[in-house]
């Protein structure tokens, strides 16, 4: 069994959260073809911390989640309203980012 | 132990012979020739099957296979054999019926026992909706020739007499797609079958031997990195399925694929009960007997991204939960053995196959839950894909171009997977 801690919560049982897929930011409605393929399909998939959406389902709350997928270390868990406020990011967080040879994807800043 | 089998044991041939010692590390730069015309990166079933066609069907024996660990491996060894062609897309239907009728006489082919048993394979419907999607594959099947048609309970109980037909489960069975085609085969000697057949037409096979970077001028694929120097090709085909993206992020290309984990187990051994493969979509699930007698399990696909073969107590409390449903005498039974395969998951659950925007670059990737059975037609068409540089027509629907087209071949057809 997995345990995710949260603020709110407390430490939860993974099988209390649903993935939500990973941060992405959406093209403009008027982006090319290209663009939106890219968006809808293309991942980075790589073995790396990655910014990532999970629901956690009894509370109906949803999280922005820094997750190793070459290690599932949860790293960071804030709740998602919060994160795309851009209101808990730290320089840390960007240097995480950076250092960890990571993609778009996982920038928070590109989120 | 009988004497007889005693000395062919210590005479070392049996009846599975295998493949000779193989040459380690890869003789690069120094002692070897530096150029091939094709590397193969990857040493799994899809890989040596695509160095095998090369040699046999286009005459291109000057092919060095490239494989990180060891042949097979991978996700090669990692399955739970199923083969069968009742997909749901004429696309699918048409590629699989393809790779079944290749593995229908591949053990002659290749002078290995695949153990290939054929045993019918019964696709469960536990509501209306997956009844309705049984009749819907079972015609797209019957159109394309494939054997495959709804049955119903009175016929089920006849086929596998095993399962819980009782109206008071809890998902009572209402009926299933019958496809007395589907089979299963012991994966490991595909590979080890296909590696020695191409080794005996010229292949050249190197195990222990990552490849760390893909030599690309002008948009051009020029020869793989590897810690032994630079091995230069005319034409570089990828077959690293769980690592698909990261072998082609080597190359500068960017694919539609999520890599997850897909966990199997199989119990202890036990007499043979159960001959025909049970796969339920409604409880996540899918069973068959092995010819050692082990009950080969396996559940739906993890539900987030990992790059980890590691196996969690969640997927066999589920599974365990599911398959008890349908099979509640084999409650005390033990699980012997448990692992996972790094599945490379599409948006349609369909595979990306030939050619890329990277000139002499191809792929065999995508392949999620769905690669074991594709193993003999991935490899005869990406041989002609990477003979003839174009595209085959059976491999056109699965091009990488689909997806900027938005031309993808939703296969809901495919195990494992939520749909």
């Amino acid at each position: 069994m997995k345990i995710i801690h949260t603020r709110e919560h407390g430490a939860r049982n993974i099988a209390e959260f649903v993935y939500g897929g990973v941060v992405l930011r959406e093209p403009a409605a008027d982006a090319g073809d290209a663009e939106w393929a890219d968006y809808l399909f293309i991942r980075e998939n790589k073995a790396a911390p990655c910014w990532e959406l999970w629901l956690h389902s009894p509370s109906g709350m949803w999280y922005a989640v820094l997750r190793d997928a070459g290690s599932d270390e949860f790293l960071r868990v804030v709740l998602a309203r919060e994160f795309f406020a851009g209101g808990v990011l730290t320089d840390d967080d960007a240097g995480l980012s950076s250092s960890s040879s990571s993609s778009q994807e996982s920038t928070p800043s590109q989120s | 132990m009988p004497f007889s089998l005693l000395r062919l044991g210590l005479r070392g041939e049996g009846a599975f012979p295998l493949p000779p010692p193989l040459p380690l590390p890869l003789p690069l730069p120094g002692g070897g020739r530096k150029r091939r015309k094709v590397v193969v990166v990857g040493g799994g079933g899809h890989g040596l099957a695509a160095a095998y066609y090369l040699a046999r069907d286009h005459g291109i024996t000057d092919v060095a296979v490239l494989e990180k660990g060891y042949i097979g491996g991978g996700n090669t060894g990692r399955n739970t054999t199923i083969i069968r062609a009742n997909y749901l897309t004429p696309e699918g239907v048409l590629f699989y019926k393809e790779s079944l009728r290749l593995f229908e006489d591949l053990d002659r082919e290749l002078g290995v026992n695949l153990m290939y048993s054929r045993r019918g394979h019964l696709t469960l419907a536990h509501t209306d909706a997956a009844l309705r999607t049984a009749r819907w594959r079972a015609g797209v099947n019957q159109f394309l020739g494939v054997d495959s048609r709804l049955v119903y309970p009175k016929e089920i109980a006849r086929l596998c007499p095993q399962l819980n037909l009782s109206p008071g489960a809890r998902y009572p069975i209402l009926g299933a797609l019958y496809h007395p085609p589907g089979a299963i085969a012991r994966h490991d000697a595909v590979a080890w079958g296909y590696a020695k057949a191409a080794r005996a037409l010229g292949v050249e096979i190197y195990s222990d031997t990552a490849v760390t970077g893909v030599v690309v001028e002008g948009g051009e694929a020029k020869g793989v990195r590897t810690a032994g120097g630079v091995l230069e090709a005319e034409k570089v085909l990828q077959a690293t399925a769980g690592l698909s993206s990261q072998t082609a992020a080597m190359a500068g290309l960017r694919l539609p694929i999520t890599t997850v984990p897909l966990q199997a187990c199989v119990s202890e051994p036990l007499k043979p009960f159960l001959d025909a493969i049970v796969v339920s979509g409604s409880l996540h699930t899918y069973v068959s007997q092995s010819a050692r007698g082990e009950l080969v399990m396996g559940g739906s696909a993890d539900p987030a991204p990992l790059y980890s073969t590691r196996p969690t107590l969640e997927f066999k409390e589920s599974l365990a939960a599911n398959l008890l449903e349908l099979f509640p005498f084999i409650g005390g039974v033990k699980v012997l053995r448990q692992w996972a395969g790094m599945a490379d998951m599409t948006p349609d659950f369909s595979p990306v196959m030939g050619v890329t925007p990277v000139r002499n670059y191809f792929i065999d990737s995508g392949w999620g839950t769905w690669g074991f059975k594709a193993t003999p037609a991935a490899g005869k068409y990406m041989a002609q894909c990477v003979a003839s540089g174009e595209q085959p027509e059976l491999l056109r629907p699965f091009a990488l171009s689909r997806f900027g087209e938005f031309n993808l071949v939703g296969e809901r057809g495919a195990a494992s997977v939520g749909h």
